[in-house]
């Protein structure tokens, strides 16, 4: 039923999937590089990158749905093209994510421009920038060995992710609370600190299909 | 589907054809009203599997066979069994139509004459029962009396079917029923397979026809049963490492 070009070509599948991956991750790591510098030149570089992953997601979904038509594969290949096509969409997913994040560096030099006022960075944001990449860093490299040992300990570091936000939120909120002018400001940190909790989901998601995909249990909706 | 529980159990059961030990301790349980399908490679003894649950094996030179087959309950290996009532409870439909060269009444009637239906009335509404059963009625309701030769592949697999079904029988055998069937009429013997409500047991080398039309599925390779469950689960995650081997195309 399957010859050595359908194992050729899901190995090629699986290549390409982790390409996708050390991308996005760079772009992820650009952004929060530039939200620690205040680099509005590493964020631009994250912008105009997305479109390439974008165009990545298009071509792996079109592969998988290819070879699934063409193979009728089963067992371990059909578990690993099913997932494909949702590893595809998270990964773009985080593309946007860290463009998105690249976006908020430029939201806080525009303000800084403007001559708005501007609250300090709090360490709990850099803390869980940190966290975040190494995380989604954690989901990939899980992929990339199919350890879904690894994996199933990547989906523990989601509640620190969560935790951070609750305390940037609360933090930021205070701010303003304290200053109404420092809103614009804490606007974008509290979008950031959204936008890292929603990086760290998408990494869960990555390693519950790393899961999938290695035992076919679906543990999905459980974290 | 009504899941029963088993209609055939077998139970340790070795076969030897002569030196050769084609079955190696299998034990199975087939569900009733289920469609139960056998996969492995040439060779691995599945069709040897499946011909001892009608013993269709009785008259091989050299066999052998050791433990247990209990088929709706009774042993069908035991001393006071008789072949030809286990063929009435256990039908068989073979990889080629093999119709008698005879008109589609009469392949229908063959069986249920031998037994005694005289009656044209009785003939004539058997006749119609089995072939709506087997999903022909309507194909050839105005032709009873034309040879089944002169019918299309799947029509004469399915006048098989009904020429089985006309002795009403609990449990079919299927030995690749389709090999031979283009695939529109694959497709009409699979859409019967699948409606059916029957305990069938099939033996296919299609992959994909044992994921369309069964519950459950057993793999055998050399000899042993491998592995056996629901037909979603070893078609999603086999436990085992030689049904994935097999089942995704990578043995040899």
């Amino acid at each position: 039923m399957t010859g050595g070009s359908f194992v050729r070509e899901l190995a090629d599948l699986r290549q390409k999937l982790v390409d996708m991956g050390k991308a996005v991750l760079t772009m992820v790591e650009t952004s929060v590089e530039a939200l620690l510098s205040g680099d509005e030149e590493k964020a631009w570089w994250v912008i105009n990158h997305d479109k390439d992953i974008n165009a990545q997601e298009n071509q792996n979904v079109d592969r998988a749905i290819r070879l699934i038509a063409m193979n009728q594969p089963v067992a371990g290949d059909l578990r690993f093209l099913a997932s494909s096509l949702r590893l595809a969409t998270e990964l773009e997913r985080i593309g946007d994510l860290g463009a998105n994040l690249a976006r908020r560096v430029l939201g806080v030099a525009k303000l800084t421009k403007e001559g708005a006022e501007i609250g300090p960075t709090p360490p709990e944001l850099s803390s869980m920038a940190q966290a975040a990449t190494s995380m989604l860093a954690k989901a990939l490299a899980a992929f990339n060995e199919r350890d879904s040992v690894a994996a199933e300990l990547v989906l523990t570091l989601d509640d620190v992710i969560d935790d951070f936000n609750r305390r940037v939120r609360k933090l930021v909120l205070g701010s303003i609370y304290a200053n109404g002018h420092l809103a614009a400001w804490g606007l974008e940190i509290i979008n950031t600190s959204e936008r890292l909790e929603r990086l760290g989901d998408h990494a869960t998601n990555l390693a519950e299909e790393v899961i999938y995909v290695a035992h076919g249990k679906n543990v999905r909706h459980k974290y | 589907m009504v899941d029963d529980g088993p209609i055939i159990s077998a139970r340790d059961v070795n076969f030897f054809y002569g030196a050769f030990h084609a079955l190696r301790g299998v034990s199975l349980d087939i569900r009733a009203n289920q469609v139960t399908a056998l996969i492995g490679p040439s060779g691995c003894g599945k069709s040897t599997f499946l011909k001892l649950l009608n013993r269709m094996n009785d008259f091989t030179p050299g066999a052998r066979l050791s433990g247990e087959i209990l088929v709706a309950g009774r042993s069908i290996y035991g001393q006071d069994s008789d072949p030809v009532s286990i063929r009435r409870l256990v039908g068989m439909v073979f990889q080629r139509p093999n119709p008698f060269p005879k008109s589609i009444y009469d392949n229908i009637c063959y069986g249920p004459r031998l037994i005694g239906a005289k009656k044209k009335a009785e003939l004539d509404a058997l006749v119609e029962k089995a072939l709506r059963a087997a999903a022909l009625w309507d194909d050839v309701k105005d032709k009873l009396g034309k040879s089944a030769l002169e019918l299309s592949g799947g029509q004469q697999q399915r006048v098989c079917i009904a020429r089985a079904l006309a002795l009403e029988p609990e449990i079919l055998l299927m030995d690749e029923p389709t090999s031979a069937l283009d695939p529109i009429a694959t497709a009409k013997v699979e859409e019967w397979i699948k409606s059916s409500g029957m305990s069938i047991v099939i033996v296919t080398h299609n992959m994909q026809q044992a994921g369309r039309v069964s519950d459950y599925t057993a793999f055998f390779y050399m000899g042993e049963l491998v592995e056996f469950g629901p037909t979603m689960d070893i078609f999603t995650r086999p436990r085992e490492e030689r049904t994935e081997n097999y089942i995704t195309g990578r043995f040899g």
